[in-house]
């Protein structure tokens, strides 16, 4: 089966983000196909690429990262949500590329499940 | 299965206080625009983002209503507003800028079998 992702709560503020990377390893894992994850709203905060967490604490972007890289995964943050909270090309991580809500489109046209982490 | 998708984005949160309302606004008609099926339902303080003469420019936020009037163009299927949502708050049909089909409570159920995909909020 074919899943698209969405997050939409930043890191550390809840565990959202940790779950739907974990979720993501999981499908994989089942050899189901994942379209893409795309983060929005502070989800974006996701893949800046200077967060220093604690050594003892879970690093949820680093996570991200190594997933993306390892298995060649396509991490969107929202073009509009990403400008509005003035996190630009120069601040992002490795595995995460900045795109619109049309490509967000595009994946929920390809995709049988959309499931959407953090919300109210 | 590569198709466009019926799409139910659920607004229960007040308009303004954060950006959420414009921002889950945003994502519903992108997808229209892009020719999923979108339909909203606003519920809770979700229908505050539809009464008419919004003015939050005191505040600063950016005025959320001129994004409905262009629905149809957007090609949205359906605007639903709950019934007890509106009443709780003293308002009826007369009190909201577009002009929406109210639904009891337990037609949701029915109408959320429908979909491919819902956006809680």
């Amino acid at each position: 089966m074919k899943f698209t992702i969405i997050v939409n709560d930043a890191p550390y503020q809840s565990q959202s983000s940790d779950t739907a990377c974990r979720f993501v390893q999981a499908l994989l894992d089942e050899g189901h196909e994942l379209t893409q994850v795309f983060f929005y709203f502070e989800g974006v905060w996701n893949a800046l690429a200077d967060a220093e967490p604690p050594q003892d604490d879970r690093h949820v972007i680093d996570n991200w990262t190594k997933l993306a890289v390892e298995k060649n995964l396509d991490l969107v943050i929202c073009s509009t949500a990403a400008k509005r909270r003035g996190i630009g090309h120069s601040a992002i991580a490795q595995g995460f590329k900045i795109d619109t809500l049309g490509r967000l489109s595009e994946a929920i046209t390809t995709s049988d499940r959309v499931i959407t982490f953090g919300a109210p | 299965m590569d198709q466009k998708k019926t799409c139910l984005f659920i607004h229960r949160r007040s308009p303004y206080g954060s950006s959420r309302a414009q921002e889950v606004l945003d994502m519903a008609f992108t997808l229209s625009a892009f020719e999923h099926k979108v339909s909203l339902v606003f519920m809770d303080d979700g229908v505050l983002q539809i009464i008419r003469d919004q003015d939050p420019s005191a505040i600063g936020m950016k005025n959320i209503s001129p994004t409905f009037r262009a629905w149809e163009d957007y090609g949205i299927e359906h605007i639903y507003v709950e019934k007890e949502s509106l009443e709780m708050r003293g308002m009826n049909q007369m009190d909201l800028l577009i002009e929406a089909e109210i639904i009891e409570a337990d037609q949701l159920g029915k109408i959320m079998e429908k979909q491919d995909f819902i956006f809680n909020d």
